[in-house]
């Protein structure tokens, strides 16, 4: 049984020349695949540390409110809100873009085996993926957080950017991995791979040389939608305490701004939301403008013509 | 039918397994002693370990290999997972460690809040979804379809807990149209419902709008055309017919959520449900609370899935239980 | 505006519509799932609150005199000591009793006997309750600890001969070594006196059915909302105290001498787990006494601690007194880099701006400790200011660079670990982050779960932690100095990792020597040696600063019965806040 209400199956590929032309400069998707470009950029400058790496300094007094010496104003401890804001761009670009990719890896890699080897490994990776699914996902995120936290896998303690990363990622891929199996059951009976098979070229080479390409389309969209639900998650799990405490996070900035609410002190609150908010709306558009272009599942013609 | 069922049901059987396994694995898995936390500053050694056979904290995971060797198999199965399984299968789940309870009396006191408003937020929701989902497929290929899908985007947008927040502020603190925190029944519930309304819409109307242009394009559907059905009508009797199958598939699993849903909503507003209980419990590891609401919501889950086949099966004339 | 807001919210939470002129309006700041002496955590807490009213323990402290004396409650007198001091006998008051409950023979309450203290001991070494209080009473009484490992181990329960019935309202106690803190011990309400009817019949949910002997008895209990509890009809005759501390008369603290306890009818717990609509509450009226929330500090109180007249017109009066409790920084003395380098010890002490952190989160209200004993207790020593606990950045440098000559190199990155994942706590341990930056020193935050402060420090330390501080749970220096002592039956209480035999021998001196001026002496060596060795830095003494009504009076702030104080001596003039408050 699936959910997905278009889950028929059309065989040919992607269009990928439809993508130029989704992602045209002057159309809304372009504009808005620039912000997340400017994300990027802004998340980049952040770690390298520039304009500085240092917001734990005092840069004026407690609770200033906006004036042209802080732009959005200070925090109790008297740090300035932009630039905590500013850097807190760079942890939920890690946290969602490498969440999404270890979700999406892993889905990948086990949705190829389960549709590739069929049998017991199918019946393995579609028990985990109901099991999994069956849980409240929010439930198992919490739980995967505290796990990590505090731990140190190869090296790296395990709070914070890390710990969420993998959280994330490896609670995110039952979609991905349900997805990618349905198609390699599919591609398992086209043509091309029953002759690569009979050709006697080895199950590994087929699967990453014949079947990879034609799940492109499909990880690009997936990581997409990823990418846009984990900012979010970023946020809840920072209001749940399980956020970085070492660098700023907009997650961690709504929670504290929270409690400062009493006091109408408003421009933490402000900041971090209308950050995450721009961010959110970018990605979403983009993902969204990536799975109309690329998705061979959805309805035709279904999106209002732009 | 009869077999659907039963194959269905069986089905359920390594899932619940599963989730038995997961939510004991997570249990054991966190790192940190329960017994420390609950001896407090001046517990010895001794004490703690006290503290943890009290908790049945010292028994064997699994198996007590040396007293299966031994013959005693009655002992040799006196593990922790076996009292796990136990627990929740009949549905006892044992004493809260936190607050020293038993967990059914803490779900009895907890489930009445987090219903409030639960049930009002799945129904509105689906409500909502659906009428907004029938209207942009009515106007669709338009440029209020445009608008609408926008405006979905904008709401999925939106990270939810920064929206209560906000509307926390705003709505209730600034503005003063609603209670800011504290249960009080009634009127308090009105801001938190709204918001849980609201939150996920765009992808619940998005959902429908899907569906139901998908059931629009179909030759039953040009036949209903052709004969002249058209306008509401058309909507009403025809493409939402076999559309219930699959928006069925997309609700009923939510069913957990009536438990569960509201957790950062009862966070936020201070409403003593089930939802900020489950948090609580979490960060106090109290395993037994965590235990016994995993469980449950992965029943209820499952329960909703097989509903929703059983159900779709009988709307759609297309679906055969096989 | 937004007061019309909260004003909303509050008429839910205060739905017990009128206020009966008798009853005194108090708020527990958490939810409290039920009440059962053995399991109370702190004095603090809301279990406490609401137990410490329905349960009584053998002994108590006076309500006035400072420093806190213990005087008799279920106990007749005080015990009668045996020359050796191991031994002694407790008689209780003839006409204390339970109070009437369907649990007993046709629902009348019986006399409370020896055997009941008997019972409701060994339910706190019986190890299936996992009461955190049997801490307290190991090693002590003999027999107990068999007792324990027999019900542990499932063989037949042995006789406890250290705890003995004489006779119905006689109780003697046999002690392994000398134990001058057990009245005191005896006066926490963790060990108050419970029937065993009760249990019998309520099982489980004897947390909701609590019987006792206290002045008051539960009347209702509103899951998540609040509990009330009633004036016990069975109360023995119990009398306000005749003599207090000498501020206490002018202070109107002895107009109700002499009358009988309790003064109030009903007591209303209201469970408001945030500061800002329990402040509303208070100002309306329908909250009779409350905590300062931090945010409200200036608009109540002015620069010398007063109430400010508009306050005063309404007739607020405002309590601030010292509670028992230091918060501290400590030291992980097993990590080589902390332990054989006084200096670096010395340079975090100094680099701390301790007034910056009352001023930012505590609104000014607390202390800047001089000495590790807090104020309020007969040890502390009001003048003595220790060199090293004081902020001054310039000799915190000057002593990083001693430091660092001695460490030979640069001292390498600090880890603080922190109890709680709270937004405060994170910013507190960002400010620590940030003078330890200004002296120089590098330092990595970890946070830990508030309550797993401790077995994270036993298991894996770092290098130094700050957690809930030292609240003393009897008024006695044993209290702070076991939990540095490294060897026998204490040792588990010192997370510092903190060894030195001579302290070591101290304590056990300590520990068996009755009151005495040479005890107060020892102990001022011991904490000057504490001082000296700098196994942890003294960070903030806390203040309560309370406002009330001021109809309700006879209220004098105790720091052994918790935020809400001793009920059972409060006077409410119901009158008064008719007339004053808008209905």
């Amino acid at each position: 049984m699936t959910t997905e209400p278009h889950s028929e199956v059309i065989v040919h590929g992607p269009d990928w020349s439809r993508l130029r032309q989704v992602f045209r400069l002057r159309g809304w998707p372009g504009i808005m695949l620039l912000m997340v470009l400017a994300y990027f950029i802004v998340a980049l400058l952040g770690t390298i540390g520039w304009p500085q790496d240092d917001w734990n300094r005092r840069t004026g007094p407690s609770f200033a409110p906006p004036s042209w010496e802080h732009w959005f104003g200070t925090d109790r401890l008297g740090r300035s809100v932009a630039l905590k804001t500013w850097l807190g761009a760079r942890l939920s670009v890690i946290v969602s873009c490498g969440g999404a990719a270890l979700a999406v890896g892993i889905g990948l890699l086990l949705g190829m085996l389960a549709g590739w080897r069929r049998g017991w490994a199918d019946a393995v990776v579609i028990w985990l993926c109901t099991t999994l699914s069956t849980v409240p996902r929010l439930l198992l995120l919490i739980a995967f957080s505290l796990l990590l936290r505090g731990q140190t896998i190869f090296g790296v303690p395990m709070h914070g950017a890390p710990s969420m990363l993998l959280a994330l990622g490896l609670t995110g891929w039952v979609g991905v991995c349900q997805v990618v199996r349905a198609e390699m059951l599919k591609l398992g009976s086209l043509n091309f791979i029953v002759a690569a098979r009979a050709l006697g070229a080895g199950s590994f080479d087929i699967a990453r040389r014949h079947a990879l390409p034609q799940l492109t389309h499909l990880i690009l969209v997936e990581f997409g939608l990823r990418v846009a639900g984990f900012i979010g998650a970023e946020v809840s799990l920072s209001f749940l305490g399980l956020g970085p405490v070492d660098q700023p996070s907009w997650g961690t900035m709504l929670e504290e701004a929270r409690l400062e609410i009493a006091q109408h002190v408003w421009w933490q609150m402000t900041a971090a939301f209308t950050a995450v908010l721009l961010f959110s709306i970018a990605v979403h558009e983009v993902s969204d403008a990536l799975r109309d272009a690329l998705d061979p599942r959805t309805v035709p013609d279904v999106r209002p013509k732009r | 039918m009869k077999r659907f069922l039963i194959r269905r049901l069986l089905a359920v059987v390594p899932v619940l397994f599963g989730v038995l396994l997961l939510t004991f694995a997570l249990s054991r898995l966190l790192p940190d002693d329960f017994a420390s936390r609950l001896g407090g500053d001046y517990a010895s050694q001794e004490m703690l370990a006290d503290l943890r056979w009290a908790h049945g904290l010292d028994k064997p995971l699994f198996v007590a290999w040396d007293r299966l060797l031994s013959g005693n198999i009655a002992a040799a199965f006196d593990s922790q997972f076996i009292g796990h399984c136990r627990r929740l299968f009949t549905l006892d789940f044992g004493r809260s460690w936190s607050a020293l309870r038993p967990v059914s009396h803490l779900l009895r006191e907890g489930v009445g809040p987090s219903l409030a408003i639960t049930v009002p937020v799945l129904l509105g929701s689906a409500a909502v979804s659906l009428l907004l989902g029938m209207l942009a497929a009515f106007v669709w290929r338009t440029r209020w379809d445009r608008w609408l899908l926008g405006a979905c985007t904008l709401n999925m947008s939106i990270p939810g807990v920064a929206l209560m927040l906000a509307a926390q502020y705003f709505v209730a603190f600034e503005w003063g149209w609603a209670p800011v925190h504290g249960w009080a029944g009634g009127r308090g519930l009105v801001l938190p419902v709204l918001l849980g309304i609201f939150i996920g819409l765009g992808a619940d109307v998005r959902f429908c709008r899907v569906v139901l242009l998908k059931e629009l394009h179909e030759d039953f559907m040009r036949t209903a055309l052709a004969k002249g059905v058209g306008g509401w009508r058309l909507y009403a009797v025809h493409a939402l017919r076999p559309a219930i199958g699959p928006l069925l598939a997309h609700w009923l699993p939510r069913l957990p959520l009536l438990l569960t849903g509201s957790l950062f909503l009862e966070r936020i507003f201070g409403i003593p449900g089930l939802g900020g209980m489950m948090v609580d419990a979490i960060s106090a590891r109290d395993f037994p609370v965590v235990n016994a609401m995993t469980f449950i919501a992965a029943v209820l889950h499952l329960f909703g899935q097989t509903l929703a086949d059983i159900i779709s099966a009988r709307f759609d004339p297309r679906i055969r239980l096989s | 505006m937004q007061h019309a807001a909260l004003v909303g919210v509050l008429a839910g939470c205060g739905r017990e519509e009128a206020v009966s002129p008798g009853s005194e309006h108090l708020v527990l700041r958490e939810r409290v799932a039920g009440v059962d002496p053995i399991h109370i955590s702190g004095l603090a807490s809301g279990m406490a609150a609401v137990a410490s009213n329905i349960y009584e323990p053998l002994f108590q402290y006076h309500y006035l005199k400072r420093p806190y004396e213990v005087v008799p409650c279920l106990a007749a007198e005080m015990p009668q000591w045996s020359a050796d001091g191991l031994s002694c006998r407790i008689r209780l008051k003839g006409d204390a009793r339970f109070d009437d409950n369907p649990c007993f023979p046709e629902g009348r309450g019986r006399p409370v006997t020896a055997a009941d203290v008997i019972f409701s001991w060994k339910r706190i070494a019986d190890p299936r309750n996992a009461s955190a209080f049997w801490a307290h009473f190991e090693h002590h009484i003999i027999g107990l600890d068999e007792y324990r490992r027999a019900l542990r181990e499932n063989t037949p329960e042995p006789a406890v001969p250290g705890l003995h019935a004489v006779d119905a309202q006689t109780l003697e106690i046999r002690l392994t070594r000398p134990w001058p803190q057990l009245i005191q011990i005896f006066a926490h309400p963790a060990t108050a006196v419970v029937p065993a009817e009760a249990l019998q019949i309520y099982g489980a949910d004897f947390l909701r059915h609590p019987v006792g002997t206290g002045p008051f008895r539960l009347r209702s209990w509103e899951p998540g909302t609040g509990v009330v509890l009633e004036k016990s009809p069975t109360f023995r005759e119990e009398h306000y105290p005749t003599d207090g501390a000498p501020e206490d008369a002018a202070a109107g603290l002895l107009a109700d001498s002499g009358k009988r306890l309790p003064q109030v009818d009903e007591v209303h717990f209201h469970v408001i787990e945030t500061s800002e609509p329990a402040w509303l509450l208070f100002l309306q009226g329908r909250i009779d006494h409350l905590g300062v929330p931090t945010d409200h500090f200036d608009d109540v109180l002015d620069a010398s601690w007063q109430l400010r007249p508009e306050w005063n017109q309404k007739g607020l009066c405002v309590d601030v007194f010292p509670s028992m409790f230091l918060r501290w920084i400590g030291f992980n003395m097993a990590d080589p880099v902390i332990a054989n380098n006084l200096p670096l010890r010395r340079a975090i002490s100094l680099a701390m701006n301790r007034q910056e952190f009352n001023d930012l989160f505590l609104g000014g209200r607390c202390g800047l400790p001089g000495s590790l004993l807090p104020p309020g207790m007969k040890e502390h020593r009001p003048g003595l200011r220790d060199a090293w606990m004081t902020f001054d950045l310039e000799r915190a440098r000057a002593q990083r660079i001693e430091a660092e000559k001695i460490h030979g190199g640069a001292i390498p990155p600090l880890t603080l670990r922190m109890g709680g994942t709270s937004p405060l706590v994170r910013q507190i341990g960002q400010l620590i982050t940030r003078w330890l930056a200004e002296a120089g020193l590098e330092l990595h935050v970890d946070h830990v779960d508030e309550r797993a402060m401790n077995s994270s420090m036993r298991e894996h330390p770092a290098s130094m932690f700050f957690g809930d501080g030292y609240s003393m749970v009897h008024p006695d220096p044993t209290d702070l100095f076991r939990r540095f002592v490294s060897h026998g039956d204490d040792a588990t209480a010192n997370i510092f990792h903190y060894q030195n035999p001579r302290f070591d021998e101290s304590y056990e001196s300590l520990a068996a020597m009755p009151d005495s001026p040479e005890r107060i002496k020892l102990c001022h060596q011991m904490e000057d040696h504490l001082l000296q060795d700098l196994p942890c830095i003294g960070f903030l003494t806390y203040n309560w600063v309370s406002v009330r009504h001021d109809w309700l009076t006879s209220f004098k702030p105790h720091a052994f019965s918790g935020p809400a104080g001793l009920i059972k001596y409060h006077r409410v003039d119901g009158r008064r806040r008719e007339q004053q408050s808008p209905p």
